[in-house]
């Protein structure tokens, strides 16, 4: 049967609308225009390719390689070997994939408009074109187009805190109704009843009209029956708790959850703080007698107003740079009542390990920070407690400290970059902090005199509003007007630091909260920011310029009379992570590379990771779906398998049996049973009737039966042409597939009879074997006694 | 001779008769001939159709039918359209074997006895009325059927090429009939009965049935030797061996029916093949089909089955029966 195509025009015109909801998943639709000329490309090369007669997935392939080509000149032509796609233009393409999965996995929705998700939108977009084009146009199957054209419509649905405006849903529904009635119009214009039918006089057409008539009522009262029960059934649906199908987008600033607390990727630095409801975070134990604040995040990157959270580089381990001569303690901590949304985690730092229970994570390598999979609701970490003193930080680990000391890393090299803005502001407030340091010149002494000055000697005030900013970036404007809150003291400190040439970097997270009865509360309030300096062999220390009692004392080695480093042993015992065996341990190996110190790693056993893996219900959902998936495509396989064995060369009858053999069974498994005792003429005229053959289809079962007839009937010697015949097989059953109700059609995909035949036969060999061993045991034993 | 062919697949190795050529000339000679008796028998193609296969499959035919429906001039149309001799016989219960036959009669002046060559010395014989006559004579004539050839005391003559028995029987009137035996019946290719025109074809016949006969009119398309070449092409049609094992099932199948008395004989397998060859001959090809022996099985085992006294008490008819056991037995390669 001939395919009657959709429009391609308006198939790309259902995909753009389609696409459109998306763009509240973005922060700007300048994707969409790329998808737009993509959909463009896929236009023009599938109008071409079928006038010249290619078909199926022939063009499918050819539009694909057209859009990658013209992705890749477009986006990494310089990578291109005279406009040749190389390894290097994939690895281009990789990366910024991989930057678009790691910004989804990070950001909330809506997500910043980078270069990489910019791409990959569009490039995503191009992808749900091609498969419209495939369905409606190749297939010629616009309502099933209706399934692909709705993933995106229900991806910006799903991942949105709000609901999507209608605007949206009636775009997209209006582009499908737009491509499925032309193609429904296409489809009764090309019918070959439809010339007759109007030719026919009007006095022995009443019959003809009564009948169309009777098909347009009933039409016409399903269409609408099906509205209003898609209607009232839509709305006496119940609401579904949200569920987000992506990680990361959707987390907006407010949150979700139970207690509306989130986590912004970003810092805004210039806003006031709005007071709100003060609710509770967690709550927490703790083996130390000085709790930590819990961190969330630490960022090097600051884009002159906003700190971001950067694109984490995540693995199983995290490093930790703190050099193994340093006495420490460890200490644990076990939070209940935890209500931060995933990703983020808080506890405090340095971790060594955490224990999640079936909550999948991954740790961010270079700042150590969690990411967990979904919110756990409670968890216990263990972390160490250096015994930093000022003399350690003051004098190094052997005794040298420096700026040439400092590893070359990355991250170091991020945690060094000055704000462009501020520079000049930051530099002057950096020489007043330290001009009265004389020659005391080590790292520790500047960044102490830094503090001092921050919380007592610059005269900076603790605010939660702010000045206005009259223009100026937001740390000139702190320095000026001397006042703002933790997130102000904590930037200017970073930045004062990097001035002085000491990496430093921004700690996002939570106060220690206050205690009850041996529990720590942290709520909303506790949220604080602190500075990070990196000392070598020392890692990054803590820091505390923000004045005011609620932050409290800053920490024991930012105190100039150096105190004694804390002797508690108390909690250095209590180090052992004494979890479940299926849950992800971790465990300081306590592996010397070099000057980075001590490098943390976490390293859950294979059978931690499966056992990991089998509690999570999605995985269970999916491994389920795969295992059915494949044993469902068992038989097909098996059926394909078969027929291609079959049709290989012999003698003429034998291949024309088998050819004919082969249509047969398809045509049955469709639910189109031969005729009891029929000729090969009779099957021909019963099919041709029942499976309401059209004209091409309808020749190639007559050229198909006659040829076989030949094969076997006619003198030997008589030339056969047999070569046509699988082609010819392929093409009826192809042309009879539409004919058949859908329940026919996948039972003729799903258990086609010539796969569960061959099944059979195996099986029955199989037992015959098997019985026949079973016997020649017998036998032995029997001649034995 | 053509009786005695066996159906071995002798045909490969020989100079094939069967060519393009061959068959052309057989659909025209066959067409003009069918042209020629439609006019006279107005409204049953299938009929005549069947009759020029019977023909050229060079077997017999039995018209069984109730008086006045033409089956007599069936035959002598037939006949007539062929330029070969014409016998008539109208069998009563005094006929005898010798008037079929022959006979020797003394000649004095030679002192010999000479052959006088009975009605069957003829290409068509037109046998009226064959159950009226006495069961010796029937037999004398069946024999004649079988053997192509007439012994006259110790003399052997043969019969002419082609040689064509067109016999008719009325089965309502039996009172002082002989009625053909199972055997006898069994020497016949088909069996036809002509039915009742239709209203159509009866007001044309009254139009044209008035004045002169239009069998007078009727012309010779044809000779006696053209169609003897043409019967000889028609036993040149290839019939493979799963064809033949398909006729084979098919009379199988009959003999096996709990609803058939008496089942089709190897004689019955052998006529069916040979009609098919000529069907599939009259259509134009050189080989036979399934569809062939489909077509023809009703006229050449129809007459042949006795049916069971269950299947007789249930009303079902020789040719309800066929259907079944044609419907019932796998046609080759498309079932396997």
């Amino acid at each position: 049967m001939r395919i009657t195509r959709s429009n391609p025009v308006l198939a790309a015109l259902a995909t753009v609308l389609s696409l459109w909801s998306l763009t509240v998943l973005i922060e700007s639709p300048g994707w969409l225009v790329g998808t737009i000329g993509y959909l463009v490309v896929i236009g023009v090369v599938g109008a071409g390719l079928r006038r010249l007669g290619w078909t199926g997935l022939a063009v499918l392939a050819t539009q694909t390689v057209a859009v990658a080509l013209s992705a890749i000149w477009l986006h990494a032509g310089e990578t291109t070997w005279y406009g040749l796609p190389t390894p290097a233009s994939l690895g281009a393409f990789l990366d910024q994939f991989t930057q678009f999965g790691q910004t989804v996995y990070v950001s909330a929705a809506p997500l910043p408009s980078s270069r990489a998700v910019t791409i990959t939108m569009s490039l995503i977009g191009a992808a749900v074109g091609l498969i419209i084009d495939y369905v409606a146009v190749g297939r010629g199957a616009a309502s099933a187009a209706g399934i692909p054209l709705l993933v995106p419509y229900l991806a910006a649905a799903a991942n949105r805190s709000e609901p999507l405006p209608w605007g949206f849903f009636i775009a997209a529904a209006l582009g499908f109704l737009i491509l499925v009635g032309s193609h429904m119009q296409r489809r009764l214009r090309g019918w070959q009843s439809a010339p007759a039918r109007a030719l026919q006089p009007t006095g022995s057409g009443d019959v003809v009209d009564l009948v169309s008539d009777g098909f347009g009522t009933a039409a016409r009262r399903l269409g609408l029956i099906a509205v209003v029960t898609a209607l009232t059934a839509g709305a006496a649906l119940p609401h579904l708790p949200t569920r987000y199908l992506l990680d990361g987008l959707a987390r907006s600033d407010t949150g979700v959850g139970r207690t509306r607390i989130g986590f912004a990727s970003s810092l805004d630095v210039s806003r006031s703080l709005i007071g709100g409801n003060p609710s509770v975070v967690l709550r927490y134990r703790t083996s130390a007698t000085s709790p930590a604040p819990l961190r969330v995040v630490a960022t090097s990157t600051y884009d002159g107003t906003t700190w971001s959270r950067p694109i984490p580089s995540l693995g199983p381990t995290g490093r930790q740079d703190l050099d193994v001569s340093v006495s420490r303690t460890e200490a644990t901590i076990s939070v209940e009542d935890y209500t931060l949304s995933p990703p983020a985690l808080a506890a405090p730092q340095p971790l060594v390990s955490v224990d999640l229970g079936s909550v999948g994570w991954q740790v961010d390598e270079p700042t150590a920070d969690v990411y967990v999979q979904a919110q756990p609701a409670s968890y216990s970490a263990t972390y160490v407690q250096p015994a930093w003193s000022a003399d350690l930080l003051r004098n190094g680990i052997d005794g040298a400290p420096g700026p040439d000391r400092l590893p070359t890393s990355r991250t170091i090299q991020s945690a060094l970059r000055l704000d462009l803005l501020s520079a000049a502001a930051v530099r002057a407030a950096a020489a007043e902090a330290v001009e009265d340091l004389g020659d005391r010149t080590t790292p520790y002494d500047r960044a102490m005199a830094i503090q001092r000055w921050l919380r007592q000697e610059g005269g900076f005030a603790y605010s939660l509003d702010l000045d206005p900013s009259n223009g100026l970036d937001p740390i000139t404007a702190f320095l000026q007007s001397r006042r703002g809150y933790c997130v102000q003291f904590a930037t200017a400190m970073v930045m004062m630091a990097r001035a002085e040439g000491i990496p430093a970097r921004m700690a996002i997270g939570f106060l220690p909260g206050t205690m009850e009865n041996g529990v720590y509360t942290v709520s909303s309030t506790d949220a604080h920011t602190w500075p990070e300096l990196y000392f070598p062999g020392a890692g990054w220390v803590r820091f505390e310029p923000t004045p005011g009692s609620s932050v409290g004392p800053p920490p024991a080695w930012t105190v100039p009379p150096a105190t004694a480093a804390p002797t508690s042993s108390a909690g250095a015992t209590a180090s052992a992570p004494s979890g479940s065996s299926t849950a992800p341990t971790t465990a300081p190996r306590g592996v010397d590379t070099g000057q980075d110190g001590l490098t943390l790693e976490v390293q859950p056993t294979l059978a931690d990771r499966v056992g990991t893996l089998m509690r999570d219900p999605r995985f269970l959902v999916a491994a389920t779906l795969l295992v059915t998936l494949l044993c469902a495509l068992v038989l097909p396989v098996t059926a394909a398998l078969v027929r291609r064995r079959r049709h290989d060369t012999g003698p003429p009858p034998v291949v024309a049996a088998a050819a004919w053999s082969d249509l047969t069974s398809r045509l049955t498994d469709l639910g189109l049973p031969p005729p009891p005792g029929g000729t090969l003429r009779d099957w021909r005229d019963h099919y041709s009737r029942e499976g309401h053959l059209q004209e091409p289809a309808r020749d190639s079962l007559a050229t198909m039966v006659a040829t076989v007839e030949r094969a076997q009937f006619a003198r030997p010697g008589t030339a056969v042409d047999l070569a046509d015949l699988p082609q010819r097989s392929a093409e009826i059953v192809a042309a009879v597939g539409p004919t058949r109700a859908w329940r026919h059609r996948v039972r003729a995909f799903f258990l086609p009879s010539d796969a569960r035949v061959w099944w059979r036969r195996r099986y029955a060999v199989r037992r015959a074997q098997a019985r026949q061993v079973i016997a020649q045991i017998g036998d032995g034993f029997r001649r034995r006694r | 001779m053509s009786q005695a062919r066996t159906d071995m697949d002798s045909t490969a190795g020989t100079p094939a008769l069967c060519t393009a050529e061959s068959l052309a000339e057989l659909r025209e000679v066959s067409s003009r001939m069918l042209r020629a008796v439609e006019t006279v028998i107005d409204g049953k193609p299938a009929v005549v159709r069947t009759v020029v296969t019977v023909l050229l499959a060079g077997g017999h035919l039995l018209v069984e039918d109730v008086p006045g429906v033409g089956k007599t001039m069936l035959a002598k149309a037939l006949a007539r359209s062929i330029d070969c001799t014409v016998r008539r016989i109208q069998f009563t219960p005094d006929l005898l074997p010798s008037d079929i036959t022959g006979i020797s009669v003394f000649n004095p002046d030679v002192r010999q006895f000479d052959f006088r060559p009975g009605a069957v010395f003829a290409n068509v014989v037109v046998c009226d009325e064959i159950n009226r006559a006495s069961p010796k004579v029937q037999s004398a004539l069946l024999e004649c059927m079988e053997e192509g050839q007439v012994t006259v005391d110790g003399h052997t003559y043969g019969l002419h090429q082609p040689f064509l028995v067109v016999a008719t029987q009325n089965p309502i009137e039996m009172e002082g009939t002989y009625p053909l035996s199972e055997a006898q019946r069994d020497r016949f290719m088909a069996r036809i009965s002509m039915g009742y025109p239709g209203p159509a074809a009866e007001i044309a016949m009254l139009d044209n049935h008035g004045g002169v006969s239009p069998l007078e009119s009727l012309r010779p398309v044809t000779d006696a030797a053209t169609v003897a070449r043409l019967v000889s092409v028609v036993q040149d049609v290839y019939a493979s061996p799963t064809l033949r094992r398909y006729v084979v099932d098919l009379a199988t199948a009959t003999r096996t029916s709990p609803a058939v008395r008496l089942g089709a004989s190897p004689r019955a397998a052998l006529h069916v093949l040979r009609a098919a060859r000529a069907h599939a001959a009259l259509e134009g090809r050189d080989h036979v089909l399934p569809d062939d022996v489909h077509r023809v099985a009703a006229a050449v085992l129809g007459h042949r089955l006795l049916l069971s006294a269950d299947a007789v008490l249930a009303r079902r008819t020789p040719s309800d029966v066929l259907d079944e056991l044609i419907r019932a037995t796998p046609v080759p390669v498309a079932h396997r």
